[in-house]
């Protein structure tokens, strides 16, 4: 039936030549499945489907902070949707711990966003045991890493694994479009980091003026419109912002403004306004930096909130 | 005349429908669906869908305010009712349900 199906009927006989069972009808299937793939089903301990991504992090890193990046176009087309689903039932039953599992089995977006968001979950999980073996020493499967959501959605580590490092390292993770990306690393009490991503094409022009004060605008003017995408650089150094205090933008765009964009080395730096600044009053008034990246049609921002 | 609250909600499902390919809530759509726990949108695609909507009633609504006032909520999100709602009440011209002055009936 060609290089991917096999249809058999399959006789079963005794050593005296005498049918004992037939099948008629039987299919064998070929998955093309990658190596890398394989290699994380069968050895989930010790492998890793993410790849690190030294571009979001920009000055980050000093502080040891690393990100990871895991999309779909590394896998063959149609992997994790054909056959029911199985490669995604597959992933979803090694990767997550049970409660994680609950929380996938219960998601009602659509099914894209729902292969999304378990790409973000292993991208997160990689990067945390890549963060915990290179810093304490500990091997740790996707399951022992349960990532869970605190009262503001934000994405929290635990596991029975934080009895043994002083202190929890703090992660932000965004998907769109198939990338999903992950950012670890070691946080003083009431740290926070944010990441997001998104595709190129996402900011139109009439965008603009919904997501953008005046004065931004302006910004963005100087610094032009060209291939470095700089709008939705500056859309994704808010949310980034946002993540990093704990909340998202569903607030609004405005709350976090915009004050100054550095085209040379990709950094914005920001501040609360309005709604976000009553919400905060600690941090109202500080300032704070995203660094910003493109790569190809891919656009990220990554901001640390160092605490009080 | 105004386009009702119905009409307004067949609109923006049909904007939704074309801002991602890949976007096809499978579930039955009612008010209370939220955007950010049930469709599974990020906070640029309702910014996007804001300007989809500018564009197709022509009109500049007053979204940042909208905005601000999901924001102030523990855990932010928007159901389809209050964005229909929302546009609804912004919408320009005289809507189906109050009559003109000085009509007989």
């Amino acid at each position: 039936m060609g290089e991917q199906q096999v249809r058999s009927d399959l006789d079963v006989v005794d050593p005296d030549g005498r049918l004992r069972l037939r099948l008629v009808g039987w299919w064998d299937r070929r998955f093309d499945v990658p190596k890398r793939f394989l290699r994380f089903l069968h050895a989930p301990r010790d492998a890793r489907l993410s790849e690190p991504w030294p571009a979001p992090v920009g000055g980050l890193a000093d502080g040891g902070f690393r990100a990871y990046r895991l999309a779909l176009d590394g896998f063959p087309p149609a992997l994790f949707t054909a056959h029911g689903g199985i490669w995604q039932r597959a992933l979803a039953h090694l990767a997550l711990g049970r409660r994680e599992r609950e929380i996938w089995r219960g998601l009602r977006t659509p099914e894209p966003r729902r292969l999304e968001w378990l790409l973000g979950r292993v991208v997160a999980k990689d990067a945390l045991r890549a963060f915990l073996e290179e810093r304490h020493g500990l091997r740790l499967a996707p399951a022992d890493v349960e990532i869970l959501p605190d009262a503001n959605g934000r994405p929290v580590p635990g596991g029975a694994w934080t009895r043994d490092v002083p202190r929890a390292p703090i992660l932000s993770l965004s998907h769109a479009g198939g990338v999903a990306v992950a950012v670890v690393g070691e946080g003083q009490a009431g740290a926070g980091v944010g990441v997001d991503v998104e595709h190129a094409g996402r900011m139109k022009e009439e965008t603009k003026d919904l997501a953008f004060t005046s004065a931004e605008q302006a910004l963005l003017d100087a610094v032009g419109d060209g291939p470095e995408r700089w709008p939705l650089r500056l859309w994704c150094a808010k949310e980034a912002v946002a993540k990093a205090l704990g909340l998202g933008l569903a607030g609004g765009p405005r709350g976090i403004v915009a004050e100054q964009l550095d085209a040379a080395r990709g950094t914005v730096r920001l501040r609360l306004s309005g709604e976000m600044a009553l919400r905060l009053p600690a941090v109202d008034g500080r300032t704070f930096v995203a660094h910003t990246a493109r790569e190809r049609d891919v656009v990220v921002a990554t901001s640390l909130y160092p605490g009080e | 005349m105004k386009a009702s609250r119905d009409q307004i909600m067949a609109d923006v499902l049909g904007l939704l429908g074309k801002l991602a390919d890949d976007w096809e809530y499978t579930g039955e759509i009612t008010p209370q669906t939220r955007f950010f726990a049930d469709m599974g949108l990020g906070s640029l695609d309702v910014v996007v869908l804001g300007t989809a909507v500018q564009e197709h009633y022509q009109q500049v609504f007053p979204f940042v305010e909208l905005f601000a006032q999901v924001g102030q909520r523990a855990m932010p999100d928007i159901p389809v009712g209050e964005w229909v709602d929302f546009i609804y009440r912004h919408l320009d011209g005289p809507s189906a349900d109050t009559a003109p002055e000085g009509s007989a009936r």
